[in-house]
């Protein structure tokens, strides 16, 4: 596969290289076009890698349009430079806007709106502002660039950036932004610092988008409000991005060329009948619209996922009965989210992992300074409270849990159990008082730092990364502390290999069943080699049986040397886990003691527990 | 400009014997040449308009003269010069694009190897469309009114259309005139103009123009976005608050209806409200406003209804295109007109298929006003040095009656202009 | 430049009774995103399918335009309810980027399926010329009409959305889709009214505009940019905020045509979003999300 998309590149240079010397003018003029909107979407595409969707990428496309075309008109700047420093001057604009928009946690379609207005102000004030011509914009007059050279820059630009995604697409970053885009939250609990990540894919989008402007004003020797700052221009990369596939490296130019080429058959079919009537051309636009409509219903994840998911199907039809099944079913998960992963993935397969390995691999051995820190300095809750909006959620909450506990943590729904989760993980961090974890204040800590500390969590909702495969998964947690991607890959095997995952790792997440759902959301913390592990209700949902697996699966990762604190409704797995349970009602702790202590609790009973529990066999603590 | 006037007299008494030998040559060469030597060869001439796209029907009115020229051509026996080739016109829509009007241009040179180009009916395309001509050194007639466009200095780009610098000028000039005839006071005057490019470069010489004349204060320069224009009543607000004596307005339809409605409602009485073409001399625009309209004044360099007073071959031209068209020769398609005629007779110049005998023709045409029943425009054609046409000069209209009227220069006005616009409240 | 009181009264009365309208043209879209979490771009298109049928029946002599309004509202609500069922049915379910392309095409088929039909002139109808003066300032009575029935619709929609039952269940679903199915609330038929609803928001949004301003198809483009930044502003699941961002950024518009020009006023309109939306990412009205 990944010499197949090799070899496609370097046939695709090859055959690009030689239409200058068959080629028309406007033969090279179009391709140019099409070329540069392809880099110009391969571009938008790392910004979409996020999940995020920009209505307003011609900002930073004006820019760099307008600083090259404004340098060179003013200072006879060179247009290299112009476009470089076209590009820094957007990545600083993309730097102030961004930053301060993922600081606020702008999100969905207040970004897209936020993006949309961004262009539109520097459009109007493009439009007026003198130096820069108004709406009669800047003129390259006197430039005269052979046309094969830009030609030649968008063939190398759209092959560079294609290349770049499919290596980013393999590189710790991508996978990170395959998290992100995937799920935020859940990212940032495994260690990924989501705002570093959505800021670089964002600066890098906005950089080279500047460059493609720079390159728009050469090629055309004009810039002016409209054709720079507007709406059209993001929207074409859209709607290109996503016809082809959002998040493949070929799918941006794919959809692209067949936007162009979209166009320019309509616009053939319209000249067939009646050329010039306005009738016609209005009914072509009706097409095109009613084309965008289609696509949306008929090609949901573009032309290049879909095309694949074909491939994959013909090969696996056409393939023996015995060799099918799994290893297609894998592909199929791959390709469809990361169209690269699959060269990876067939290695890491290949090596298989012995009991030895799980034993010593990293995933199980905690983190350097584990065995020397004092006992009752480790995870400390003191006085901790959280409002939301004049509620008490959490007050004056204190319990401390030892290195190598199960520590429960229960109580009736509201109690504060999940908001005393989201104080410790960082996602609500306390009002009032700290959490402390090995002596090291984690208040004031972002998620994905409290786990690089040590501290993994996992949602009461599970939340795999629906797209991406178990093993890749489980990478996105072992990013947290490998750079690199083979060390990364064997510490997330690892942690299949402890939750009997290793089997499916390269089904996609979305396919497994509630209880292996479970099991991912556990190997992924796991990959990030926490010492404390907050499990949040992980029993829900389960039947008897597959809570008792989950529960033999924790006890044995404690004999590891890793803690758990376990916030649980499943009555009697939560007594026959925990060394020692804390009782929290309406954000205070009622009780705390060992489980046979809290069983009898009268103010426990009372309060929460019921009849029921006294007639619970305290199968543990007996 | 007198010495002008006098001499598109001489050209209007000699026009009418010279026209009919002409054309009977025509007549006779075509029935006496042998049907093969016309089939000989084709001349290819690209037409690059906006068919479709926001400037679609100055697309549209452009390509339906340049037909009309090309089927007389074609029909009265080709052009002598070739053999009798006919003209061959290879047409392209630039969808009101700058990258399709880039690519396209491109094509029908490369591709379909045009002599010269017809075009762009469009500022913003012919400002691309021009520098790809100016690559391959293809010689183009083009229509916009854009005044930048010729100020870039480029060889082979010509336009035969009369430009904003001309028509805006004509508009200040115009009001100094009235100052002068009709006694009218002009103290304070205001720039109201659309913020793309023709309202922009309207303003830009407007302000020009007025810092020019010296004794005006110029006292504000409003630009507005005209496709976000709900209502103008802000607009005119502004204006009354200043007590404005005369407003140089530069507006597409939508937005001029706009401000002339809202100026009714406000009661913004003016001395005069000078437009360059742009929203009046649209249809659309009295259509809508019906007597609401009457007293706005525009300066053209092509009405319809001047067609009264045209040289009887020009008049016979406007007729069939009416007649075939069935819609009234707007500004567009009379420049059209003019732009391929000046192809066509330098076409008549040249021995051989060749681009740059084709651009050193072109850069000799001199046609006068009625030497030429296809020029329609007042008063013929001839480049100036930055190959904008020097004959053409713009005509001062004014609604009256809800008709456009030409009102200047004397030899084609049929009315006086009402300057002082009588105020809202006598209007009734 | 003098402000007198009547210039400045004059820019007052204008900015908020234009920004009324753009308020109605802004709700429609609100509505529907907030319960059926579709992002309707081609609500303008509908606006503008209005516009074209008031102008027919005016033109053909059949109706004065309220009255053609007022068959044009229930009318489109019957079509909305439709819509929802058929067009509409599978797009609540997309991502944000789907949901754009589709009703970016839906905008496209119902903008150039007017072009087609009526052409793309500019049309106009001829005003009563009735005018109400008072200290110097002059409204158009159109203008005053549109601005009332702007006000009185938001106000009667907030009424209906926080009041009745049936407001009540629809506000519940915009708020938590799955909270609301859990109580026993049938979300699909909730999203239809809703999706009727905004279609008679929109019929009357076309009613007032056809009124007071000129228009030609590529207005449905324009229309469906206003609408998203106002709605984005106000915070986009809230009807009555819409509202209040729409009279707002009228008198903004109305405010910086006094002080500079119509075009600066829109690049401050749009700065003034952006630094809003940076300032309070969930619009300007909207309470900070918790959990």
């Amino acid at each position: 596969m990944k010499s197949a998309l090799g070899l496609s590149i370097v046939v695709f240079s090859l055959a690009a290289a030689s239409v200058p010397f068959w080629g028309s003018g406007y033969t090279i003029n179009l391709l140019t076009q099409i070329f540069l909107f392809g880099f110009l979407a391969s571009a938008w595409n790392f910004m979409a890698l996020t999940g995020l969707v920009s209505l307003g990428h011609a900002a930073f496309f004006g820019v760099g349009g307008y600083t090259a075309a404004w340098l060179y008109l003013t200072w006879g700047a060179n247009l290299v430079l112009g476009a470089l420093v076209g590009a820094a001057l957007a990545m600083f604009l993309a730097f102030v806007v961004y930053w301060t928009a993922f600081r606020s946690g702008l999100r969905g379609i207040y970004f897209s709106g936020l993006t949309l207005v961004l262009a539109e102000a520097l459009r109007f004030a493009a439009i007026n502002t003198p130096a820069l011509g108004r709406s009669q914009g800047l003129e390259l007059v006197s430039l005269h660039l052979p046309p094969f050279l830009l030609y030649g820059l968008s063939v190398t630009l759209l092959v560079l950036t294609v290349a770049g995604t499919l290596w980013l697409l393999r590189s710790p970053l991508g996978y990170r932004l395959q998290a992100v885009r995937e799920n935020e939250d859940a990212a940032e609990a495994l260690g990924v610092h989501t705002f570093r990540v959505k800021l670089a894919a964002t600066l890098l989008s906005a950089g080279l988008v500047a460059i493609g402007g720079a390159l728009h004003a050469v090629l055309l020797r004009f810039v002016e409000p409209e054709s720079d700052f507007g709406l059209s221009l993001s929207l074409n990369l859209l709607l290109g991005t996503f016809l082809g596939g959002t998040g493949t490296a070929l799918g941006p130019p794919i959809g692209i060329a067949v936007l162009f080429g979209l166009r320019e058959g309509i616009a053939r079919l319209g000249e067939l009948f009646a050329l010039g009537s306005s009738g016609i051309y209005a009914l072509q636009q009706v097409l095109y619209g009613a084309m965008l409509m289609l696509v949306v219903v008929a090609l949901p994840d573009g032309l290049v996922t879909r095309a694949r998911r074909w491939w994959i199907e013909w090969r696996r039809a056409s393939a023996r009965p015995g060799s099918a099944g799994f290893q297609a079913g894998a592909q199929v998960a791959s390709m469809a989210g990361l169209e690269a992963a699959a060269p990876g993935t067939a290695r890491a397969t290949s090596a298989v992992p012995s009991a030895q390995l799980a034993s010593d691999s990293p995933a199980a051995r905690p983190r350097a300074g584990g065995a020397s820190a004092p006992a009752s300095a480790y995870l400390e809750v003191i006085d901790v409270s959280r409002h939301f909006r004049g509620l008490a959620a959490l007050s004056n909450v204190s319990f401390d849990l030892r290195r190598g506990e199960i520590l429960g943590l229960i109580g009736p729904n509201g109690a504060g159990k999940t908001t005393m989760f989201n104080a410790i993980s960082g996602i609500f961090p306390a009002q009032i008082g700290e959490v402390r974890f090995k002596g090291e204040r984690l208040s004031g800590l972002a998620p994905h730092q409290v786990c690089q500390r040590g501290v993994a969590r996992t949602f009461q909702i599970v939340q795999p990364f629906a797209g991406l495969t178990v093993l890749e998964n489980a990478l996105i947690g072992a990013l947290s502390r490998y750079a690199r991607i083979a060390e990364a890959r064997e510490a997330a095997l690892a942690a299949l290999v402890q939750v009997d995952l290793h089997a499916k790792r390269d089904l996609p997440a979305a396919s497994l069943t509630l209880q292996d759902r479970k099991m991912l959301e556990f190997a992924r913390s796991l990959a990030t080699g926490p010492e404390l592990i907050l499990l949040d209700e992980v029993m829900a949902g389960l039947t008897a049986s597959e809570q008792s697996q989950i529960a033999d699966k924790i006890l044995e990762i404690r004999d590891t040397g890793v803690s758990f604190l376990l916030v649980e409704h499943a009555m009697r797995a939560v007594m026959r886990l925990s060394d020692r349970i804390v009782v929290l009602d309406h954000g205070q702790v009622i009780a705390s003691g060992l489980p046979s202590e809290i069983a009898r609790d009268p103010g426990v009973i009372s309060v929460y527990l019921g009849r029921s529990l006294a007639q619970t066999p305290v199968d543990r603590a007996a | 400009m007198e010495k002008d006037q006098h001499s598109i007299g001489q050209d209007n008494r000699r026009w009418t014997r010279r026209t009919v030998l002409k054309q009977a040559a025509a007549v006779a060469g075509a029935a006496f040449l042998p049907r093969f030597a016309s089939a000989a060869t084709e001349i290819p001439i690209g037409v690059v308009v906006g068919l479709t796209g926001a400037a679609a029907d100055y697309g549209r009115d452009a390509l339906r003269a340049f037909e009309l020229v090309a089927d007389r051509v074609n029909l009265s026996g080709g052009i002598k010069s070739l053999g009798g080739a006919k003209i061959k016109l290879l047409v392209a829509d630039h969808q009101t694009d700058l990258r399709v009007a880039s690519s396209e241009t491109e094509r029908l040179i490369t591709r379909e190897n045009v002599l010269g180009i017809l075009g762009w009916a469009a500022s913003g395309p012919a400002r691309v469309g021009s520098e790809v001509g100016e690559r391959y050194q293809v010689p183009s007639i083009d229509t916009s009114v854009d005044y930048k466009l010729t100020e870039r200095g480029l060889k082979y780009f010509y336009r035969a259309a009369i430009n904003t610098r001309q028509t805006c000028n004509r508009g200040v000039e115009f009001v100094q005139e009235m100052e002068k005839t009709q006694g009218a006071a002009v103290k304070r005057v205001a720039i109201v103009h659309e913020d793309l490019a023709y309202g922009t470069g309207a303003g830009d010489l407007f302000k020009e123009a007025i810092e020019r004349v010296g004794r005006w204060q110029l006292v504000d320069r409003v630009a507005y976005t005209a496709a976000k224009l709900t209502e103008a009543t802000g607009i005119v607000n502004k204006l009354k608050a200043q007590n404005v004596d005369v407003v140089f307005q530069a507006s597409y339809p939508a937005d001029g209806i706009l401000i002339q409605r809202a100026m009714k409602q406000l009661r913004l009485d003016l001395v005069a409200n000078v437009h360059p073409a742009g929203a009046p001399p649209n249809l659309q625009y009295v259509g809508n406003l019906k007597s609401d309209a009457n007293y706005v004044i525009t300066t053209l360099g092509w009405t319809s209804s001047m067609a009264e007073r045209l040289p009887a071959g020009a008049k016979a031209t406007v007729d069939e295109y009416t007649k075939r068209y069935k819609v009234a020769v707007q500004d567009q398609a009379g420049y059209s007109l003019s732009a391929a005629a000046a192809m066509v007779a330098a076409l008549s110049r040249i021995k051989s298929l060749d681009r740059a005998e084709l651009w050193q023709a072109i850069d000799k045409i001199d046609l006068s006003f009625g030497q030429d029943p296809n020029v329609i425009i007042p008063f013929g054609i001839k480049w100036d040095e930055k190959h904008d046409n020097a004959k053409a000069q713009a005509v001062v209209t004014q609604i009256l009656g809800q008709q456009l009227v030409v009102v200047s220069p004397k030899d084609l006005a049929l009315q006086a202009p009402v300057v002082p616009a009588p105020s809202w409240n006598k209007r009734g | 430049m003098e402000f007198s009181p009547s210039v400045i009264g004059q820019m007052l009365f204008t900015g908020a009774l234009m920004g009324s309208i753009y308020g109605a043209v802004a709700m429609g879209f609100s509505l529907i995103f907030g319960v059926a979490k579709i992002i309707n771009f081609a609500h303008a298109g509908v606006v503008l399918w209005v516009m074209y049928g008031v102008l027919v029946a005016v033109r053909s002599g059949v109706a004065h335009p309220y009255v053609a309004g007022l068959v044009a509202i229930p009318l489109c609500y019957v079509i909305g309810h439709g819509v929802q069922r058929t067009l509409m049915a599978r797009v609540s379910a997309m991502s944000d980027d789907m949901q754009i392309i589709y009703t970016f095409g839906l905008l496209l088929v119902l903008t150039y399926m007017a072009q087609f039909f009526f052409g793309p002139d500019v049309h106009f109808l001829p005003s009563s010329g009735l005018a109400v003066e008072f200290g110097g300032v002059v409204l158009q009575v159109e203008t005053i009409i549109a601005g009332a029935l702007a006000l009185g619709s938001a106000l009667a929609l907030h009424a209906f959305l926080s009041r009745t039952w049936l407001g009540k269940a629809i506000r519940a679903s915009a708020d938590n889709r799955r909270g609301a199915t859990l109580m026993g609330l049938d979300v699909v038929r909730l999203s239809r009214v809703a999706m009727a609803l905004s279609f008679a928001l929109a019929a009357l949004a076309g009613t007032i505009l056809v009124t007071v301003t000129t228009f030609y198809p590529l207005r449905g483009l324009e229309l469906a940019v206003l609408a998203f930044v106002i709605v984005v502003l106000g915070g986009m699941d809230n009807v009555f905020a819409s509202f209040v961002a729409g009279v707002l950024i009228g008198m903004f518009e109305a405010l910086g045509t006094l002080l500079f020009s119509p075009s600066i006023a829109h690049m401050a309109i749009y700065a003034m979003i952006f630094a809003v939306l940076l300032v309070r990412p969930q619009g300007l009205f909207r309470r900070r999300a918790t959990k």
